[in-house]
């Protein structure tokens, strides 16, 4: 095989020799990023600065972490619709190609709403707001800085525009106040319990029965003999009678049945139980399960860039900056100063490869303040003290960092601040195998255990990356296109849905977080007649996909795209990646309803009509689920307006010839297959949690791939409720096939393509997916479906044909065959050799472990046979 | 969405006092926790119509110093007169509707 750019220049930088002696298992401690030039260590930062730290840590003698005082939600009236978008603030780059912004992590009161109830399940939508405390970002523009809006929405994070070929230096400060969130912490929760968040709840007590023991405590509910509805509680122990007595209707009032002595509760208070972790046959274990939630990180979703130390690295835990006597620790301006030499020394080397490169004194201040976490924060009530820390030495974060560092790795625990910094890769042949596709792309939380309640609270931010596709249009349609930047979100304080007491068990129907817009449900966007509007969206939210059906007259509710005036759309983009010529023709066809999963991005050439009015976007939230498959998971919702103004025609329109249509990067042409070097299949499980058999572990490595090798892989789906969005970080893939069980072409008998449960071999998509083909970086794969068998075919699994008995379950004397959905895609990974994930975007399945870790081997050795 | 709501147990003159007391505005689902900043342990149990406590309602364990309780869902609309268990003097409400 034929070398590339990128392999060469791993042979040729010195400092990474080492790297192509080492196997694929051995890549994991050397922390390796792509184009680099590994430089000596800068000098040590000013002593005075190193000094200040050091003294400031000793003399504290205030716990790390203190408990809970947030203030509590304020209800609020709901805020009024029809409100504009609102436009979120920038960060742009500088002329000299950088991209220099903060990022905060911080808290305070914004408005949300109550959730939304699903109208074809019964469900009731909670009708109040409230003020609460959320985490959330906020930032500004190193070069620039401006105050982040004061405003009760809550906003995404600063929207980050930078270009292909740029440096990205983010210097992100975790500021959360501890106090204000209960289990917030990394490890043992002051050692409460295993890790992971608990959640007690009560529920309805049950109904009387019959000739049954009760012991004292037992709550009932009582359908019959009770017309006050009211609960009652077991005074004395004992078997209750043939028939219900006639319950006593005033509170305190006792009756005797058979034996059992009852006494009436007044209403409720229902029958607690602990709801979260559940047990069962798969409970939510450490590290898989809802924990440490005030920890974050930042992934660069959508970027082809080093995985490793400063890069799109979603193995940090950014632990809040600890709050001592008053004062943050590492102050703004300690980062700042420091942060300044790690961006200059990145800028000239690129990303730093090793610990040892950052600044000494920069080490040496985060060694300090984990110890002093690790020395103060209480374990079981009592506070550690100098010397004496209370945290048990496995909870402790900095021996962890110790360990790792000792070993050649990145230290995984960061406390209060991280310097980001890496180049975002334009193509050049003699480089990179790809560049970075320009494109509309963002950033959030990522950290295990609290990705989903992160972006849940808006730990979410659009990263757009320009580049010819944004010159091409510009050039095309001038000054007059404007941008519309939108970030949908699905704000809750509350991860949905193991931690809603009515609805332990998950299941469809439930009430969930509405969808928003950049902080408001509903908002307008403002139109002149006949304008073409580039609209960026990003679906932001940890659950629901959000499909785009399509405008409707305001106060209609047919579509009006067919009966006269309306506002129409084009996708251009998917995921950040241009479509090509053709398949803006096709998959960008007029008004095409397009179903964005959970982190899917569209860019929309949005055309108003020549006259003015009002007109909506219908939508619906599901579950991947089209809302037209009629599954009572998607409710339809009025998702944004359009209100086209009186004003002078603008005439513009959508793109119409080829040459005027953004020429298409070289480096993203199709995958052949015979580029194909290896191929693999992944299973996303039934249970929600797992793929391939197994919950994530944290120190295993799933997949290990080949640096610079191209793959094709089939992605199953054995839920037949959730169609799982798999997504994998740093390098972007193809669609090549298809397999929808449950479309009615491979669901109808009649049809040829009737995916038959008799016959595996008839298993497979009806049309193929025609070349050049879609690039995305997460996709919803298609749900499975379950068909029972007639008792005539198999009442137990081994009288079952053979040919399907893999697929098979049986219980009860009924077989069910299960046929998993599936899609085939192709993916290059190329440039960027490290580890990270591929996981579901349903951000609670990946939080309870569903996801993988990857291994992007070098390719390359120094060994010689002579 | 549900919304959470915290109760602090704060060192009070003649023992721990729960803020806010009574807590309102609470709805079925809504999420609860008790924060203890208090230097010695709490346990809030519910009170039972014949005045005797269920420690383990809305909890399994005491809730260490400097520490905070599980977090607890009310599912059904009640007013949860609760007390220290530890403690019996120390009492507080939360009304759910």
């Amino acid at each position: 095989m034929q070398s590339t750019g990128a392999e060469q220049k791993v042979r040729k930088s010195p400092g990474l020799d080492i790297l192509v002696k080492t196997s694929c298992a051995l890549v994991a401690l050397l922390i390796l990023a792509l184009p680099v030039r590994p430089e000596p260590t800068p000098g040590p930062a000013p002593a005075a600065k190193a000094k200040h730290t050091a003294a400031a840590h000793t003399a504290h003698t205030a716990p790390a972490v203190n408990t809970a005082s947030a203030q509590n939600p304020a209800i609020v009236p709901c805020p009024r619709t029809g409100q504009d978008l609102i436009d979120i603030p920038e960060i742009r780059r500088s002329p000299d190609g950088k991209l220099r912004a903060v990022v905060r992590l911080t808290d305070g009161m914004r408005t949300l709403w109550g959730s939304q109830g699903i109208p074809s399940a019964g469900t009731q939508t909670d009708t109040r707001c409230a003020s609460q405390d959320i985490r959330y970002f906020d930032g500004y523009n190193l070069s620039d800085p401006k105050p982040w809006p004061a405003r009760p929405e809550p906003l995404p994070g600063p929207t980050l525009r930078a270009r292909v070929g740029d440096t990205v230096e983010v210097m992100f400060l975790n500021q959360i106040n501890m106090q204000h969130f209960a289990n917030t912490l990394d490890q043992g929760e002051q050692g409460k319990t295993p890790g992971c968040d608990e959640v007690f709840a009560s529920t309805a007590s049950a109904d009387w029965k019959a000739n049954t023991a009760y012991k004292v405590g037992d709550r009932i509910t009582p359908t019959a003999n009770n017309p006050g509805g009211y609960s009652f509680r077991v005074r004395q122990s004992g078997t209750t009678g043939a028939n219900a007595p006639t319950f006593p209707q005033a509170q305190r009032q006792t009756v005797t049945d058979g034996t059992v002595l009852w006494s009436n509760t007044g209403k409720g208070p229902g029958t607690s139980k602990q709801i979260y972790p559940n047990g069962g046959r798969l409970p939510d274990l450490m590290p898989n399960c809802l924990h440490g939630s005030s920890t974050a990180n930042l992934h660069f979703h959508g970027t082809h860039t080093t995985p490793n130390t400063t890069g799109d690295n979603v193995l940090l835990f950014v632990h809040p900056a600890l709050r001592v006597n008053g004062q943050i620790e590492p102050s703004d301006s300690y980062v700042k100063s420091e942060f300044a030499r790690i961006f200059a020394a990145c800028e000239k080397n690129g990303t730093p490869t090793q610990w040892s490169d950052l600044p000494l004194s920069w080490r040496q201040s985060q060694e300090k303040l984990l110890k002093y976490y690790d020395t103060t924060t209480p374990y079981k009530g009592v506070a550690g003290k100098p010397g004496h820390p209370a945290l048990p030495a496995d909870m402790q974060l900095w021996p962890q960092n110790e360990s790792e560092i000792k070993d050649g790795l990145w230290p995984q625990f960061q406390m209060g601040a991280f310097p980001y910094c890496f180049k975002i890769p334009a193509y050049d042949p003699a480089k990179v195998v790809m560049g970075q596709a320009p494109g509309t792309h963002w950033y959030h939380a990522h950290k295990h255990g609290s990705t989903a309640l992160n972006v849940a609270n808006g730990m979410t931010g659009v990263f757009i990356i320009e580049g010819k596709y944004d010159d091409d249009l510009h050039k095309l349609y001038g000054p007059n296109l404007r941008e519309k930047v939108m970030m949908l979100q699905q704000l809750s304080t509350v991860p949905f849905p193991v931690l809603d007491p009515n609805l332990s068990q998950g299941g469809p129907g439930a009430p969930r977080a509405p969808i928003s817009i950049n902080g408001r449900r509903n908002p307008v966007v403002t139109m002149n007649p006949g304008e073409v509007q580039l609209w960026r969206i990003v679906n932001g939210a940890f659950r629901d996909a959000v499909q785009f059906l399509n405008f409707t007259e305001e106060g209609t509710q047919q579509p009006c795209s067919k009966n006269g005036p309306c506002v129409d759309w084009r996708q251009i983009a998917q995921d950040g990646v241009q479509l090509t010529w053709q398949k803006y023709n096709s998959f960008g066809a007029m008004d095409s309803q397009l179903n964005l999963a959970p982190a899917n991005r569209a860019d929309l050439l949005v055309r108003a009509p020549s006259k003015p009015g009002v007109y909506v976007l219908q939508a619906s939230a599901n579950e991947g689920v089209p809302v037209q498959e009629g599954t009572d998971t998607s409710y339809p919702f009025p998702l944004l307006t359009v209100k086209v103004v009186n004003s002078q025609p603008m005439g513009m329109n959508f793109i119409e010839k080829e040459q005027d249509f953004p020429t298409f990067p070289e480096f993203l042409k199709d995958i052949p297959e015979t580029d194909i070097f290896n191929t693999r299949k992944i299973i996303f499980a039934s249970n929600h949690k797992q793929i391939d058999g197994a919950s994530f572990d944290p120190h295993k490595i799933n997949q290990a791939v080949l640096l610079n090798t191209s793959e094709e892989w089939t992605i199953y789906n054995q839920a037949n409720d959730k169609a799982h969005p798999f997504h994998i970080h740093v390098n972007p893939f193809q669609i090549t096939g298809i397999f929808e069980p449950n479309s009615k072409e491979s669901s109808d008998p009649k049809n040829p393509c009737y995916a038959d449960p008799m016959k595996p071999e008839t298993w497979k998509p009806c049309q193929p997916v025609s070349p050049p083909f879609v690039w995305w970086d997460t996709f919803a794969i298609p749900t499975a479906r379950e068909d029972a068998l007639p008792a005539s075919v198999c009442t137990t699994l081994s009288a079952c044909p053979a040919a399907i008995q893999p697929y098979t379950t049986c219980s009860q004397n009924t077989c069910t065959v299960r046929i998993a959905g599936y899609f085939k895609m192709r993916s290059r990974f190329v440039d960027f050799p490290g580890q990270f994930v591929l996981h579901c975007h349903i951000l609670i399945h990946e939080d309870r472990g569903m996801m993988q870790m990857v291994s992007v081997c070098p390719n390359t050795t120094k060994y010689v046979h002579q | 969405m549900p919304f959470t709501w915290t109760i602090n147990i704060n060192k009070g003159p003649t023992g721990a006092v729960f803020s806010p007391n009574p807590l309102t505005n609470v709805a079925s689902g809504d999420q609860i926790i008790w924060a203890n900043n208090d230097t010695i342990p709490h346990w809030p149990g519910l009170v039972n119509e014949d005045g005797s406590i269920d420690k383990t309602f809305f909890m399994p364990n005491q809730i260490a110093a400097n520490s905070t309780s599980p977090t607890f869902c009310p599912g059904v609309a009640a007013t949860l007169n609760y007390a220290c268990s530890l403690h019996l003097t120390e009492r507080g409400s939360i009304q759910v509707s």
